[in-house]
């Protein structure tokens, strides 16, 4: 009990989106959107299985790319596929959409 | 509509390589024409099929259905390579000194170069589907922006092409008794580097999930990214950061075709002096 006060104490002290992982959630997620990847940089912990989903809102298809990450893989426009990473070592990973080169982002993983 | 060039030279440079080798393979035999482009015309149309069902494919068996789809198709492809290396084995030597179709055995031999059309499809296939969903995005972007990345992902298309002229060309330099020596072993390393890239696709699906730490990370000597690695990547498996089931796979493939290519070659010289 003190010890989930403690944890929601310091969940109040840092800020919403550390709040939000402290609690693990079940999967990230990546939006295509407007020309570019949102958020920007995600942040995924190290040394644990992820679930990666990411989603195509734009009206063309896409490819997820990262040689960093080894993956490569399709998505049709408004809709969205599941990767797993992981685990990851600490590190940035950088990504990009192949038939877009210009829409990129970067994942860090601490 | 240079980056479209690039995307989509990149995208059939593997299947031109494969084509190259093919080519050079089955010199000389009758018929070869017709299962490299049928091998072509199914990889085609499997793309365009892959292409407009990605959404089934992608959401299929719990969202690994692209994985999995990939694994498949290269697992194939795999199983025709070694197929066709274990019955060169057996007639690559009467084939080097006729260089006509082989007598006899025509009805295996045919058995053979369609499963080496197969592989061709199986290439073409993995890789066309990227383009025809990336010319599709273009095509949906319309104007005259649209125009000029249809020359390039042409112009991509036919130095992909060459790319497979390229190699061909070069590989018919080898003298016609070591030529099928040298084809067989190319046909075993991309036999090898499939099932490696099979495999890893296993585990990006989750339906593999022992050895997947990298053990060595030569991206930056060379990444698989880059034009050469990515040539070296479809001709030998070249992997940056192969992980250990990846590299177990590797050898085992070769392994396999090596015994078999033995088990199976020896009877061949022995029944042609009788």
């Amino acid at each position: 009990m003190r010890n989930r006060f403690s944890l929601f104490a310091l969940a109040l002290l840092l800020s919403a989106p550390v709040a939000a992982h402290a609690s693990a959630p079940d999967h990230y997620t990546l939006v295509l959107k407007d020309g570019k990847f949102s958020p920007p940089t995600l942040a995924l912990p190290a040394n644990a299985k992820i679930k990666l989903i990411i989603k195509n809102e734009t009206a063309v298809p896409a490819e997820f790319e990262s040689s960093d990450l080894d993956r490569e893989q399709v998505v049709a426009a408004h809709d969205f596929i599941t990767v797993y990473l992981g685990p990851l070592d600490p590190g940035v990973y950088n990504y990009f959409n192949d038939f877009n080169r210009k829409m990129t982002g970067k994942i860090t993983v601490k | 509509m240079l980056a479209a060039l690039v995307i989509v030279f990149r995208e059939t440079m593997e299947a031109g390589l494969v084509i190259g080798i093919v080519l050079a393979a089955t010199k000389g035999i009758a018929g070869r024409g017709f299962w490299v482009s049928a091998g072509i015309l199914g990889g085609v149309l499997g793309a365009s099929l892959v292409a407009v069902f990605t959404h089934e494919i992608s959401h299929a068996l719990a969202g690994m259905g692209q994985e999995v789809f990939s694994a498949a198709v290269l697992s194939l492809a795999v199983i025709m390579l070694i197929g066709h290396n274990v019955w060169m084995s057996r007639h690559g030597r009467e084939m080097a000194a006729k260089m006509k179709a082989v007598g006899a055995d025509v009805v295996a031999g045919k058995c053979s170069f369609l499963a080496l059309a197969v592989v061709v499809g199986v290439s073409v296939l993995r890789e066309g589907s990227e383009v025809v969903l990336f010319l599709y995005g273009i095509s949906l972007a319309g104007g005259h922006g649209a125009a000029s990345m249809f020359i390039g992902g042409a112009s991509g298309v036919a130095l992909g092409g060459a790319t497979a002229a390229l190699l061909y060309l070069g590989l018919l330099r080898i003298p016609t008794r070591h030529l099928f020596k040298v084809t067989g072993m190319l046909l075993a390393l991309l036999a090898a580097g499939m099932a490696a890239q099979a495999v890893a696709f296993l585990q990006q699906a989750q339906v593999v999930t022992i050895l997947t730490r990298s053990i060595w990370n030569t991206s930056a000597l060379l990444s698989q990214h880059s034009i050469l690695g990515q040539a070296l990547h479809t001709l030998i498996g070249y992997t940056d950061k192969p992980n250990g089931l990846q590299l177990i796979v590797y050898a085992a493939t070769l392994a396999v075709i090596y015994i078999l290519m033995r088990l199976f070659g020896k009877t061949a010289p022995a029944r042609k002096t009788a």
